[in-house]
This record gives structure tokens, C-alpha cells and sequence, in this order.
């Protein structure tokens, strides 16, 4: 059965290959972050300092795994799968090149939406079962912050979707062969572009965790593994919000060159990387900011300005017929 | 006697999940365990949804009930004092009418379910003609059902949001002291200020 094991290879590829990026990051950050800031970065273990991966792997397998006690044990537990589970099943719709997907369906980028608004609730849960001021401080902000940018993030997309007429992933990548949507929709990608910036809790918007005032934020008491699982997951998410950008707007697998399913993949893997790298120098040259800063950005500038480049595209699209 | 076939399992997997969890919220003493439970009562719902073929109904339900609702309640629950460790009941002197209003709704519900055309197992979106004489399917066809066909009623719900939302701010700022009056005599009140100030501290 060919057509099984072609399937059963492209989801085990889905598993894996987010996987790896994000751990890869956890090196690949603090180098690019040491490149900006004219450090060096980790570049003691093994060649290039690659093997920091595994060298972080041990050290935090090996801590203890502590719950406080004061705690409410069930949800502590849960609350760092959650963040795991909510960005892996978005991996699920993301189509990867013509025909690689675990699932195209026509609802594709509303079971986007609606799993990454699950991730709020790794956060909220994390910072209430902690059960310390710190993480409850930052589990607040997080709801905050995340349920406002959620709003204008589907908003932003709407231009996409007016444009394409469908909700199906593969169906807005091939409408973009002639033109990469992020010349008609470039202020759609903005916005979408730092919306995922805040979902992921990154650095202008990493209030949640802000560790001159909160510690740690809504991860202060916890540690080990799980501390690891939203490290991991913060990874991830960022993955997902750079593989989503390349799908909605940067034409996903198409590129110059052969048409072959690697030459697509290939395409596709580079552009993420490359929005990966974009993500990483905001993070190395912006400061963080306040939250009445944050709040007044959101519903001031990013709501009014998504709804007008959803008005425009409509009319725009209703004109041309 | 139910015909054990896979669309009946899942359907009878997908109540039992649900109505469990109704009863946990109702029945769990911590305020917010109780809200917690409301997770699984709002995600079976989308399963419903998902196997009556409505994808996109499905989706806007996991969106909006758990991805913001809920979200909001759960804040709403955090701000409130001692939500870790309210073991009492909460009391409450509404059991009565809330239990007689609960049955007339379950009445009404059921009235409406038996005169509904229920698509058969499995069908999606697209058989059910939503409107007469619709020629789109999908999608678009809720779109064109709802701004064409029930345009009234959709204006009429969009206003009654629109009241609620003007509603909300308005209580929300009326307890509000003003912003120019710190005098030290204002410190009682600031702190009984509404929690939703400290959030942004």
C-alpha cells in the first residue's frame, strides 16, 4: 500500500520536522541573537556549538521535576501540554507542497484560528495552578493580551480570504501562482506578522513573562521538563506563525525552478527559516514594551487599521467583479 | 433499540462527554474547577456540529465559546477573591425559578428538534438547503442565508450586542473615581477600585 505509506511518512515528517526546528532554535536563537549583539553565543559544544542542543537536553532531563506544593496539582500537569497539543494540531491543516498535508480541509484556516486561540488557556491555567502572585500576574496579562491581538489576527486574514473566496489552505496558495499575496495584502501581513509576534508572547509583547517585573511570569514556579514544554512550545508557535505567513502570503511552495514535491518543500522550508531569522532580530533590537503601551496599539491602531484593509479589499474585490 | 454503527458511537461518546461535564459545572463546589468543566460541554458541542457536516460552525464554536467566552470566564473567575480555595457552596436563592425556566427551555428545545429535517449520518452543509431557492452551497451559502434571507433578524442581534457592549463600559466606568481627585481620602476607595485596574499594574 504506497498510498498508505506515503501518508503515514508525510505525518510522521509533521511530527518531526517542527520538532526539530524548535530545538534547533534553542541553539540557533542564541547564536543569531550573539551575531546581532557582536557576542559569540554558545560555540563550546561540538562544531559550531551545535551540540548545545543535546548538552540542554541532559541538563534539563536530569533536574528535578517539582510541583509546589501549594499548587492545584491536575491543572499544573496539564497546562504545559496544552500549549504542545494546541500548536501541533494546526500543524495538521498547513498544506506543505501540492498534496503534502496531513488533512486539507476547506475549513483549513479557521481550524488554525481556532486552535491557536486554545493555546491562551496553557498560559491562563499555568499561571493560576501555580498559585503565586508572580504567575498569576502573568497569566492575567497573557489573557489580555492574547484574547485583544487574537481579534484583529483573524481579521487581517479576512483580506486573504476575500481575495482567494475559500478558507482552504491549498486553495489560497495556488491562487497566489502569479502574485505572492503580500503585494496586495501587505498591510494584512503586517498586522498578521505582529499579531504572531503577541500569540507567541516574543519580545515587544513578552509582558506575560516579564522578567525585571514578574520573575518569570506565568512560568515562575515551574521547572525540569515542563518548564522545557513551554520553552519548546514558545518554539513551535513560532514555527507556525512563520509557516502560516509563507502559506498566506508568500506563496507558499511556489518558487522558481522544477516543480518537483522536494524543489516545493524546499521553497517552503526556506522562506520559514528566513521569517524565523525576521522573528529573531525583532527580538534582538526592540525594547519591551508597557502594557497600556500594548493595549492602546492593539484597539487603537490594529483593530481600525485591519477592518479598513478588510473594507478596502472587499471593495476592491466587489469592483473588479 | 440504537443502531450500534460508528456515526451512533461517536454521537452517544460525544453526549456523555458533554452532559457529564454540564453536571460537573453545575455539581463541582470550586468556582473555577466549575469553569474548567465547561470545556468539555462546549467542545462536544463542536463535535455535534462537526457531525452534522457543519465544519465552519464547528470551527466558529471552538473560536468563540472555548477560545474567547470561555477564556473570559476563567479571567472573570481569577479576579475574584479566594477563587482558589472556595470550597463552600456558592449559594444561591434562584434554585427554584432557574430550575422552572431550565425546564421550559428543555420543553421549547425539544418542541424545536422534532419538527427539524435532520440531515442524514455524516451529510455535510452542503445538501441542507439553508433558504429556499439558494443556489450556493457551503460556506457562501450561510453568508447569502444571513444577509439576504434573515437580514432583519441578523441587524436585530447585531444591535442587541452593540446595546450590550455600550452596557458594559458603562457600568464599567461608572465606579470609576476620577482621574484628577488622588486626594489621601480617596485611598479607601481606590482600593475597593475594580480589580480589573490591577491587571494592568
Amino acid at each position: 500500500m504506497p498510498e498508505l505509506l506515503r501518508y503515514l511518512l508525510v505525518i510522521l515528517g509533521v511530527v518531526l520536522a517542527p520538532l526539530t526546528i524548535a530545538a534547533g532554535l534553542t541553539w540557533g536563537e542564541r547564536r543569531l541573537l550573539a551575531l546581532f549583539q557582536d557576542r559569540y553565543g554558545p560555540n563550546r559544544v561540538g562544531p559550531a556549538g551545535v551540540l548545545q542542543v543535546l548538552a540542554d537536553m541532559i541538563k534539563i532531563l536530569t533536574k528535578e521535576d517539582w510541583v509546589p506544593p501549594f499548587a492545584d496539582r491536575p491543572v499544573f500537569v496539564l497546562a504545559p501540554a496544552i500549549i504542545i497539543i494546541a500548536t501541533y494540531l494546526s500543524f495538521a491543516v498547513i498544506v506543505f507542497a501540492p498534496g503534502i498535508a496531513v488533512a486539507e480541509l476547506n475549513i483549513g484556516l479557521l481550524f488554525f484560528l481556532a486552535m491557536s486561540s486554545l493555546s491562551v488557556y496553557s498560559v491562563a491555567l499555568a499561571g493560576w495552578a501555580s498559585n503565586s502572585k508572580y504567575a498569576l500576574l502573568g497569566s492575567l496579562r497573557s489573557i489580555g493580551q492574547m484574547l485583544s491581538y487574537e481579534v484583529f489576527m483573524g481579521l487581517s486574514l479576512m483580506g486573504v480570504v476575500v481575495m482567494a473566496g475559500t478558507f482552504d489552505l491549498g486553495a489560497i496558495v495556488r491562487a497566489q501562482a502569479g502574485l505572492w499575496y503580500i503585494v496586495p495584502q501587505f498591510i494584512g501581513f503586517f498586522i498578521f506578522f505582529i499579531a504572531g509576534l503577541a500569540e507567541t508572547r516574543r519580545i515587544p509583547f513578552d509582558l506575560p513573562e516579564a522578567e525585571s517585573e514578574l520573575v518569570a511570569g506565568f512560568h515562575t514556579e515551574y521547572s525540569g521538563m515542563k518548564f522545557a514544554m513551554f520553552f519548546l512550545g514558545e518554539y513551535v508557535a513560532i514555527t507556525l506563525f512563520a509557516a502560516m505567513l509563507t502559506v498566506l502570503f508568500l506563496g507558499g511552495w511556489h518558487g522558481p525552478g522544477s516543480q518537483s514535491t522536494l524543489v516545493a518543500l524546499g521553497w517552503f522550508l526556506l522562506k520559514t527559516l528566513a521569517l524565523i531569522a525576521v522573528f529573531i532580530l525583532i527580538r534582538a533590537s526592540l525594547p519591551r514594551l508597557r502594557y497600556d503601551q500594548l493595549m492602546e496599539f492593539g484597539w487603537k491602531v490594529m483593530l481600525p487599521l485591519s477592518l479598513v484593509n478588510l473594507l478596502v479589499t472587499g471593495a476592491v474585490v466587489l469592483w473588479r467583479g | 433499540m440504537i443502531e450500534l454503527s460508528a456515526y451512533n458511537i461517536i454521537l452517544l461518546l460525544l453526549a456523555a462527554v458533554t452532559l457529564l461535564g454540564a453536571v460537573r459545572v453545575i455539581a463541582t463546589r470550586s468556582v473555577i474547577h466549575a469553569a474548567f468543566w465547561l470545556f468539555p460541554v462546549f467542545a462536544g458541542i463542536a463535535g455535534f456540529y462537526l457531525l452534522l457536516g457543519a465544519q465552519f460552525l464547528a470551527a466558529i464554536q471552538v473560536l468563540i465559546y472555548i477560545g474567547a467566552i470561555l477564556v473570559l470566564i476563567i479571567f472573570a473567575v481569577t479576579l475574584t477573591r479566594n477563587a482558589m480555595d472556595s470550597d463552600d457552596a456558592p449559594a444561591n436563592r434562584f434554585g427554584v425559578p432557574v430550575f422552572l425556566a431550565a425546564i421550559m427551555l428543555l420543553a421549547a428545545v425539544i418542541g424545536a428538534a422534532g419538527h427539524t429535517r435532520w440531515p442524514a449520518a455524516f451529510a455535510t452543509i452542503d445538501h441542507i438547503a439553508l433558504a429556499p431557492g439558494l443556489e450556493v452551497t457551503g460556506v457562501p451559502a450561510l453568508g447569502v442565508t444571513l444577509l439576504q434571507h434573515y437580514l432583519l433578524p441578523f441587524e436585530i442581534a447585531s444591535v442587541l450586542l452593540l446595546a450590550g457592549m455600550i452596557g458594559a463600559i458603562v457600568l464599567a466606568r461608572r465606579e470609576r473615581p476620577s482621574a484628577d481627585d488622588d486626594a489621601p481620602a480617596d485611598a479607601a476607595t481606590a482600593a475597593d477600585a475594580p480589580q480589573r485596574e490591577k491587571v494592568g499594574v
